[in-house]
């Protein structure tokens, strides 16, 4: 690795600034609930969540971007254009003139450590190379054809290869970057990508600054800087918005939206989310081994009428746990089972139900609305003739207890890139987290696990995916799905901004006309 | 004297460690850090390997002894989340929240206090209802609700200042108003009550039959009688000076060692929250230890040592 | 000073029938709550109250579930009378025994009285909420019990210290020269002596403990759903203060008259047991 060298190429093509023309470009402030979850802006350690996703993107990107501007199907990044060589590898073609944050041209060995070095290196804090094989579960290696070409080398074949290069937790890092600065925590807490954004300063849990990447690739970006502020409470995000002083207030509540809009001068922007909230079981419990009964709380729950109610209609339905980008891969005519307490009814009855409890465990709104929802469900589940108690817990580890009975839990599932992979396998399979936590097994959906992973004819996948929905939602219930979530932002109305069909806050793209 | 001194240091330190040892236990058996902070989507091996890297997969009395060896060496832990050492991370965070707890508890005396001399002097005047009907108001309306109001009648209505955040002295109006309200409102109270209690003593009504001046009366006899259960609570203000402001830092987005607390003690970042802990604890003995002193000076009955019990 | 009047001023009645009214309602909250705390209606959410646009069928409006706000204020009220009652008596007493004991005896037990003092002055009141909640779950009596550690230390620092006092007093030592039990000194003399100051800090400890339920369901550590309660509505309330603010105005009204109330016809009781006023 010629450092040196590329080092002298970077420091002499990095154009010097021209002060003579005044920058002026607008600044945003951006008020959202919280910055980052661990406290540092590595997506590995981070790992994509709705939290993250608002800033990672502008900072740091992935090989393959998804189309914010469109319905996030996948469109070249920073790698120009992609080919599939075979079931196993995918061969990805580097933009010659992407800059990393701190001048380097990106090269294929930045994209070789990245997903070598940076994920899996011994040194590395333990979890991280865990996460990592989640995100790549069988990369063999990563071949460096030449400066601008890189294979992505698969131990078996996967046909979802091209979503795992677009989805996060898979973002290109400056090797030269990492490598000099050496210590894992500063460098999780500096970020040097190829995003259009880079970073000015962050001060964990209070505020993020970046500034612009005036040689991003993709053109100068339109701000001067962003900041997001972490302000933890509902009202004081709008009366923030509301007296000026912030441009956008993200995770508005479907309930506000109206108190925005009737200020004249702000707006709310919202649309679906590829994430749906579920409501998942343990299978373990007494009453609930009964798959009837499981299917009879998915018959007794109205779906629509929470929507209507609590999301003023803005949320949406699903078909299962699909997504709508999943494109060929869509389990056409499937549903979530109908709202019909009747049949509930019946299938308690069949299942000869005899009034045991079942205990709810939900948190305090982690989710939006979820102590709504909570108390909602449980009196559709009481107009059916269940005996459910509600306890709401402080934090996951409490949720997720296995001392004291278990019966049902809140959950989300979301889908990281456009394949059923991402979403029903990652966390209902074999290795997801359902169960590896002990709340759910069932051998045919593990064997149709593997095969949907490792599968390469597309018509036998979709066979397969549709068989899993079959299981997973009817015949041996895993969860029930209760709606798509949907995410609002208000802001400033003259800001020329559209609101992406994802948690991304988007200064690029989507900024502009 | 000295004797009091060591006792008292010795009671302090007794205190402090049962304060860490309770908080260690609780916070321990009641969250999994590496869970909490990982996500619960995260795979299993990455949760045991962060349970691994940090100790967390030993037995909790390794743990304890473990970290109090290490409070032996001067270390007081490093956060998980942040990487950093956790003294450093609440040492940052402290000059802000006692940018509002201090001017807070300023505005808590110099309103409470004569707010409420002024009322026992004046009992049942109209002066007094007023007095203590303010005072009400002040401790009953929760702070998050105050702080709102006020934020929406300055910051959305007037725009005469800033809703949130720490940006410029004029950010620390409405969180100081909003702690110290309620705060001055307790002290009014208190301070009538007590002073109430002294002005009807036998003592004070033969100081005035003898011709001694009203204030010297107040000055010389009720007040420093009175001064007992003020100080008192006085004492125990000061002694939250630390991390009294949870409710408010939130409302605000305040940068201080309450939100600190709340986002450490929800995530279990022990390091952290034991580090805050150890800062309050010794802030309250210490507090106390004054008041103590100041009971002394006050009514040397009380001194140090003094009988008079059996 | 004035003279002491007879009779009962206008302003103490009105205020003990509030709190009678107060307490019917806790006692008759079953059945005159016109709807079940849990009884939703989702195509009827965030109603106004009467006179600003609301039904006669939802006097106080609807909250977000569309559950009636009335109703829930009603149930809430005795939870709230039925904690705050059960903390402050747990409180005083606790914290007035410890501090009394603490005087009588010094030494090592007013030793371990003080440390506990200072243990519980400086524990973060969260962190002993989280306990409760993580281990406990959400039981009435046991939330009553850890209110009811809140604000012991003080009835202890401050009876403590006025029993320190008032033992070097003229009385108490009459009294024990006389031969009387350590115990009728302190209840039959001592007590009646620092009564005032200890009914003050009582009616201090109600809206004290109701403020502190609301602090907690604000962090959510208060009493959970679906249970409800005087604090826990006005935490679940905030984010609707500008949408729909009687959900928070309801139970924030009641806390503040409760309290004024108390807090007067606790002045008037100090007054009337204070026999050197007047």
């Amino acid at each position: 690795m010629k450092l040196t060298r590329r080092t002298l190429l970077a420091t002499t093509l990095l154009p010097r600034v021209a002060i003579a023309q005044a920058d002026q470009r607008p600044s945003v402030t951006v008020a959202v609930q919280k910055i980052a979850n661990t406290g540092v802006l590595e997506p590995l350690r981070e790992q994509s969540s709705n939290v993250s996703e608002r800033w990672v993107a502008s900072i740091l990107e992935t090989p393959i971007a998804r189309n914010q501007q469109g319905k996030l199907e996948r469109v070249p990044g920073i790698a120009s254009a992609w080919r599939r060589i075979s079931p196993t590898t995918v061969e990805l073609s580097l933009r010659p003139d992407v800059r990393f944050h701190n001048g380097d041209v990106l090269t294929a060995e930045d994209v070789a450590f990245s997903y070598g070095a940076h994920m899996f290196a011994a040194n590395l804090p333990a979890d991280i190379p865990q996460i990592a094989k989640r995100h790549f579960p069988a990369l063999e290696r990563v071949e460096i054809v030449d400066a601008r070409t890189v294979r992505i080398v698969n131990k078996t074949p996967d046909l979802t290869l091209e979503g795992r290069l677009s989805a996060g937790g898979r973002e290109i890092v400056s090797q030269r970057s990492w490598m000099e600065r050496g210590d894992w925590a500063a460098n999780a807490k500096s970020p040097c990508g190829t995003g259009p954004y880079r970073l000015n300063r962050f001060k964990p849990d209070s505020e993020l600054v970046l500034d612009s990447h005036d040689m991003y690739w993709g053109g100068r970006p339109k701000l001067k800087s962003v900041r997001f502020v972490e302000v933890p409470e509902v009202a004081s995000r709008i009366a923030g918005l509301r007296a000026g002083e912030f441009d956008f207030a993200c995770d508005i509540p479907p309930d506000q939206i109206g108190e925005i809009e009737r200020v004249p001068g702000l707006k709310v922007q919202g649309g679906l989310v590829t994430n749906h909230r579920i409501v998942v079981f343990d299978k373990n419990h007494p009453v609930l081994a009964n798959p009837k009964i499981r299917l009879a709380m998915a018959h007794a729950v109205d779906c629509q009428a929470i929507v209507d109610s609590l999301w003023a209609g803005r949320a949406r339905v699903p078909a299962g746990l699909q997504f709508d980008f999943y494109g060929d891969m869509l389990v056409k005519g499937w549903t979530v089972p109908a709202y019909d307490p009747a049949l509930a009814r019946a299938l308690l009855r069949e299942a000869n139900y005899q009034g045991g409890e079942i205990i709810y465990r939900a948190r305090n709104n982690y989710y939006t609305a979820e102590t709504a929802t909570a108390q909602i469900l449980v009196e559709f589940w009481r107009a059916v003739g269940l005996n459910i108690r509600l306890e709401v817990k402080e934090n996951w580890p409490q949720v997720l207890d296995k001392a004291g009975p278990r019966g049902v839990r809140d959950w989300s599932n979301s889908a990281v890139f456009d394949d059923p992979v991402s979403s029903l396998v990652n966390q209902h399979g074999p290795n997801g987290a359902q169960q590896t936590n002990g709340e759910w097994s069932n051998a045919e959906m593990n064997t149709l696990s593997v095969e949907l992973e490792s599968g390469t004819d597309p018509a036998r996948r979709q066979e397969v995916f549709a068989r899993m929905l079959q299981i997973c939602e009817r015949e041996d219930p895993a969860y029930i799905v209760l709606h798509q979530n949907a995410v609002f932002t208000g802001h400033k109305a003259s800001l020329p901004w559209t609101q992406p069909p994802s948690f991304f806050m988007d200064f690029h793209g989507a900024w502009g006309a | 004297m000295l004797r009091y001194l060591a006792l008292r240091l010795a009671r302090a330190a007794f205190t402090i460690v049962l304060v860490v040892t309770f908080a260690f236990v609780v916070l321990r058996l009641s969250g999994d850090p590496a869970l909490i902070i990982m996500s619960p989507e995260a795979p299993e091996e990455a949760i045991q390997a962060f349970r691994h890297a940090w100790g967390l997969d030993q037995p909790i009395w390794i743990q304890y002894l473990d970290y109090f060896g290490a409070i032996a060496q001067g270390n007081l832990g490093v956060s998980f989340r942040d990487g950093r050492p956790a003294l450093q991370l609440v040492a940052e965070r402290i000059p802000a929240t006692l940018l509002l707890t201090i001017p807070a508890l300023m505005l808590k005396i110099c309103v409470g206090i004569p707010a409420g001399i002024h009322a026992a002097l004046h009992r049942n005047s109209l002066t007094d209802r007023l007095v203590m009907a303010a005072a009400v108001a002040g401790f009953t309306v929760p702070s998050f609700v105050l702080g709102l109001l006020l934020v929406l009648l300055f910051a959305v209505q007037l725009g005469w200042l800033p809703s949130g955040g720490q940006e410029s002295w004029r950010s620390m109006i409405l969180p100081v108003i909003t702690l110290g309200f309620g705060g001055a409102g307790v002290l009014a109270r208190f301070t009538r009550s007590a002073m109430l209690e002294v002005l009807g003593q036998p003592y004070i009504r033969t100081a005035l039959a003898k011709g001694v001046p009203w204030q010297r009366v107040v000055r010389g006899h009720a007040l420093p009688n009175a001064a007992i259960p003020t100080v008192t609570i006085i004492g125990f203000m000061v002694g939250s000076l630390i991390a009294g402001a949870v409710v408010v830092e939130s409302v605000f987005s305040w940068p201080g060692v309450g939100r600190l607390l709340v986002v450490s003690v929800s995530n279990r970042d022990l390091a952290v929250v034991q580090c805050i802990l150890l800062l309050v604890a010794s802030t309250m003995v210490i507090s106390n230890l004054i008041v103590d002193l100041l009971y002394g000076v006050l009514d040397p009955r009380l001194r140090a040592g003094a009988s008079g019990g059996h | 000073m004035a003279a002491k009047r007879p009779g009962i001023p206008p302003l103490v009645i009105i205020a003990l029938a509030w709190i009678a009214g107060m307490v019917l309602i806790a006692l008759l909250a079953e059945t005159i709550r016109p709807y079940g705390i849990t009884a939703m209606d989702l195509r009827s959410r965030l109603q106004p109250p009467i006179f600003f646009g609301g039904h006669m069928n939802h006097i106080f409006g609807t909250d977000e579930l569309g559950r009636d706000v009335t109703s829930r204020l009603i149930v809430s009220i005795r939870i709230s009378l039925l904690i705050a009652i059960g903390a402050t008596v747990i409180a005083a007493v606790f914290g007035t025994t410890m501090g009394f004991l603490a005087a009588h005896f010094r030494g090592w037990v007013e030793q371990i009285v003080l440390m506990l003092i200072d243990f519980q002055a400086s524990m973060p009141f969260l962190i002993l909420a989280l306990s409760v909640l993580a281990f406990f779950g959400n039981a009435l009596g046991l939330f009553i019990v850890l209110m009811g550690l809140y604000g012991w230390e003080r009835h202890a620092r401050i009876s403590r210290g006025l029993a320190i006092a008032a033992n070097a007093q003229g009385y108490a030592a009459a009294v024990r020269q006389l031969g009387a039990r350590p115990m009728r000194i302190y209840l039959g003399h001592v007590l009646p002596n620092i009564a005032s100051t200890l009914i003050v800090s009582a009616t201090l400890s109600f809206p004290e403990v109701v403020l502190l339920e609301s602090g907690l369901s604000f962090l959510g550590l208060g009493v959970q759903p679906p249970m409800t309660s005087l604090g826990n509505m006005v935490g679940y309330g905030r984010e609707y203060l500008t949408r729909a603010p009687w959900i928070l105005l309801a139970p924030s009204s009641v806390i503040v008259m409760t309290t004024l109330a108390v807090s007067l016809v606790g002045d008037w009781l100090r007054d009337r047991l204070d026999p050197t006023l007047g």
